[in-house]
């Protein structure tokens, strides 16, 4: 494999592991402050992709897009905060999961209701449409790069956001010390809704961004969800950081896995069983990941609680 | 006297600028109740943890039935035959009085994987499951669910349960808390009957019951034994009524 | 008698006596319908003794009830193209019979349970339900990138597997069939979480530190019951691709996970004809909602919600107008 490949599949694992960091970063906020399992986080994700995709789609700005994503996935995420979420905080995992669930196919019916069956499809805006030439003469499409920048920013702004604000220190408080942060005054159901609407922004920024080379369709958020299951399993529960460092292993894992998992068994296999081999093996690595991980560690890399 | 069922030698256990026990020594004999008192935070419940196996002394020993247990956990020191009931009552809320003692009868049988006899016709664990209940006073109360027992009825099934494992010694921590003075009453009668049948180590902070309970009292301040000895020597003890009584009184 | 105890009577009266007027009335499609419920209750049957019993909220029971499906569809088609099934060196012939199929579709179903059981036990509580979704996750796209058995499209077989003395491609007969295995294995369940193995699952759900403290250990309780249940859900898979002649991944995805888990949760948890409620619900929803609009998810999603915001302990709860755990 030459050099050029190697370094486009690690940008490609970066760029991957980084869209699934700004996913699970949601959920695992959720997760440490309110206790709750939330499969619909993968709808809101949904959510802001067809926005972006129907704004930009009306206005030709990829941009306007963005914002409408954002703005959408965090109105929906407020929506169902007050609507539904909200009365599952006391509730066992089981009632969350289903009920979640539940939205899960409310959300998908009401998409294609309103945007039917077929995939839209979202163009990268136009400054970013070519491709990047590094130094060395190997190319990169710029739309990508972009998004590994953006990501690495989002990261960057929600360690700020923990560390140094106000909301901060109450999402840490309230992960800690739920009736703590009653006693200071602050109005948890107010917190709650924020960092709920917080979460989904994210997942619908997520979803826009990845729209745009992917397609955008119905049932796109799950298997997103269920891979930011995994790198919050391997990162430990309610850890930012170790969503950070599991979503760029996770992403980096599946995508060198695919590219090289098929070459290293073409060494001793003949060409079409490495490949179908490799291939079927490259898309259990994860969870061979995952697995290993829980071997040594039942709570995460990150992880205190068990 | 003589026969000793549990022995502690030097254990100390430190959390870190906190000494919660130094070099605690204390034995258990067949057929008494040897009660450790002392103000709140002394480090009692630090020392029963250590004997129960939940948390790991930093020094010492444990010996139990003539065998040291310090690399024994929680569940295998259960089955050793060290019963024990806990502050915070621990039941299996949804059981009944009966299930309850039945589920621990089946425990210290260690038949749990018999799969396909029904459990609820099972004559031969509701016998013996009807013993101990009859012994704790609860007869009658068999069938009720732990969810409506009163306070002092969930720690007579605690001691139905902690008996039905068949224990050589038993550690009781704070039996007589909130369930009243006829609860109280009742359930120091029931300790003196039972005191026959399994030695007990008794963590108790009513001393009324205590001074008339124990065979023999330990006396714990700043995580140190100050004092071994019958309740007439303790109450007549100035070092105790100083630490300790002296500070209660006032 | 307790009222749950007759309400979960009259209710496999009335499914019985429902096959029988389409018996007589010669409506294949209904008994095939009915065959569908039953098959599917079976897979909640499984699930709900780790589910409802055990307190084990696994959302990966898709795993086994695809694994099941695949183990009839891969011994089946390796008898219909006369190959014999090489593993590694050692050569099996495949089979039609379905006793032989279930037995596979059993055994299969443990031995994927067991580790995956071993590891997902090491946790609890979210990360338990997170780690069996992955697991069913990685069996799913292991299917669809593994070529052999027809990956992402799936295979089929073209005649149902047979069984000694029965006509199996006689609606009503496989119906039997299947009505049949469903109550031997509601029985068994029922045994099983009534016997002192059962007592200890429960009381291992409410407390486990109790039960600890007594001495049991609850790591190979929960483990057993877990890799009960995948057995029983994989019987359910091996039926439910023999009623289709059909087998994809699309029976390892989550959404199935999810659809088993509502069975439960819909019928009542932890209860005896639970499961079969609760399928039943779900098929006459898809029937009937399915057939006045395309987005009959969507009002399946809204009762669901209802449900679980306010109706907790699902039909059967509601009818018999008791409380149980949910």
């Amino acid at each position: 494999m030459s050099l050029s490949l190697f370094l486009e599949q690690i940008l490609n694992g970066l760029q991957f592991g980084i869209m699934l960091f700004v996913m699970a970063a949601g959920l695992t906020l959720v997760f440490g402050v309110m206790g709750l399992i939330n499969l619909a986080h993968g709808s809101l994700y949904m959510i802001g992709a067809f926005a972006c995709a129907a704004v930009a789609g009306a206005t030709g700005s990829f941009w306007l897009g963005l914002a409408a994503s954002l703005a959408a996935a965090a109105i929906a995420g407020v929506v169902v905060e007050i609507v539904v979420i909200r009365r599952l905080y006391a509730r066992d995992h089981l009632d969350q999961v289903l009920a979640t669930f539940a939205l899960i196919l409310i959300f998908s019916e009401a998409t294609r209701y309103l945007f039917g069956s077929f995939p839209l499809y979202l163009d990268t805006p136009e400054i970013l449409s070519g491709a990047v030439t590094f130094p060395g003469g190997f190319q990169y499409p710029a739309y990508r790069l972009a998004i590994i920048f953006i990501g690495f920013i989002v990261a960057a702004g929600l360690f700020w956001l923990i560390s140094s604000t106000r909301l901060g220190i109450r999402i840490r408080a309230g992960e800690s010390d739920r009736e703590m942060i009653t006693a200071l005054g602050v109005d948890i159901g107010k917190l709650y809704t924020v960092v709920f609407a917080l979460g989904a922004a994210l997942a619908g920024f997520a979803g826009a961004l990845v729209g745009a080379i992917q397609s955008v369709q119905i049932g796109m958020g799950e298997p997103v969800l269920i891979l930011a299951f995994v790198v919050i399993v391997i990162g430990g529960i309610g850890s930012i950081p170790g969503a950070l460092v599991a979503s760029i292993l996770v992403g980096l894992t599946d995508t060198l896995g695919r590219t090289l998992l098929p070459i290293v068994f073409g060494t001793f296999m003949d060409n079409s069983a490495a490949s179908s081999t490799g291939s079927a093996l490259a898309s259990m690595l994860i969870y061979i990941l995952m697995a290993a991980i829980l071997v040594f560690r039942p709570t995460g890399l990150f992880g205190a609680r068990g | 006297m003589g026969d000793i069922v549990l022995s502690l030698d030097r254990l100390s256990k430190r959390y870190g600028a906190l000494l919660a026990n130094k070099d605690v020594s204390l034995d258990l004999r067949k057929g008494e109740i040897h009660a450790l008192i002392g103000p709140n935070g002394a480090g009692k419940s630090t020392l029963v943890k250590q004997v129960a196996g939940e948390i790991r002394p930093d020094g010492g020993s444990i010996m139990f039935d003539g065998q040291p247990i310090n690399s024994l956990n929680t569940a295998a020191r259960a089955r050793a035959g060290l019963g024990r009931t806990f502050q915070v009552s621990s039941l299996i809320p949804e059981f009944s009085v009966l299930q309850n003692v039945m589920l621990a009868v089946q425990a210290q049988q260690g038949k749990t994987f018999r799969l396909f006899k029904r459990f609820s016709n099972d004559t031969e664990l509701a016998d013996q499951a009807s013993g101990y209940i009859d012994e704790l006073d609860l007869q009658g109360r068999a069938d009720v669910p732990v969810s409506q027992l009163s306070h002092g009825e969930r720690r007579q099934l605690e001691m139905a349960t902690a008996l039905a494992l068949k224990p050589r010694a038993l550690l009781l921590d704070e039996p007589l808390a909130g369930i009243g003075p006829a609860g109280s009453q009742h359930m120091t009668r029931l300790l003196k009957k039972l005191k026959q049948q399994v030695p007990i180590l008794l963590i108790e902070h009513d001393m009324a019951a205590v001074f008339e309970l124990a065979d023999r009292i330990s006396v714990m301040v700043y995580g140190r034994i100050i004092t071994t000895g019958t309740a007439q020597e303790i109450k007549n003890n100035q070092q105790v009524q100083e630490a300790y009584l002296g500070q209660e009184a006032s | 008698m307790r009222r749950e105890t007759w309400i979960s009577f009259a209710f496999i009266v009335a499914g019985l006596l429902l096959v029988l007027v389409a018996w007589l009335g010669d409506e294949p499609f209904t008994i095939t319908l009915a065959t569908k419920v039953v098959i599917l209750s079976l897979a909640g049957v499984g699930l709900n003794l780790a589910l409802g019993h055990g307190g084990l909220v696994s959302l990966g029971h898709a795993a086994f009830f695809g694994l099941g499906g695949y183990a009839m569809g891969i011994l089946a088609s390796h008898a219909q193209n006369y190959e014999p099934l090489m593993i590694g060196s050692w050569a099996m012939e495949g089979t039609k019979s379905m006793p032989l199929i279930w037995l596979a579709a059993m055994l299969v179903a443990v031995l994927f349970a067991l580790p995956i059981g071993v590891l997902s036990l090491r946790t609890s509580g979210v990360y338990f339900i997170m780690i069996t979704l992955a697991f069913a996750q990685m069996i799913y796209y292991f299917a669809i990138s593994w070529p052999a058995y027809g990956g992402e499209d799936g295979m089929s077989i073209y005649v149902r597997n047979s069984f000694p003395g029965l006509n199996t491609l006689d609606p009503i007969q496989f119906f039997v069939l299947c009505a049949l295995i469903l109550a031997i294995c509601l029985i068994l369940v029922d045994r099983l979480v009534k016997s002192r193995f059962g007592m200890a699952l429960e009381a291992a759900r409410q407390n486990p530190q109790r039960v600890t403290s007594l001495g049991i250990d609850t790591f190979r309780l929960q483990l057993t019951a877990f890799v009960i249940s995948a057995a029983i859900t994989g019987l359910a898979g091996a039926l439910y691709a023999d009623l289709n002649r059909f087998v994809s991944p699309s029976m390892l995805s989550w959404q199935v996970s999810g659809e088993i888990m509502i069975f439960v949760i819909l019928g009542g948890v932890a209860r005896f004809a639970g499961p079969l409620a609760g399928a039943s619900v779900f098929i006459a929803l898809e029937y009937f909602l399915g057939g006045l609009t395309e987005f009959w998810q969507f009002w399946l999603g809204l009762l669901l919600l209802v449900v679980i915001l306010f109706a907790r302990g699902g039909i059967i709860g509601v009818l018999a107008g008791e409380r149980r755990h949910g």
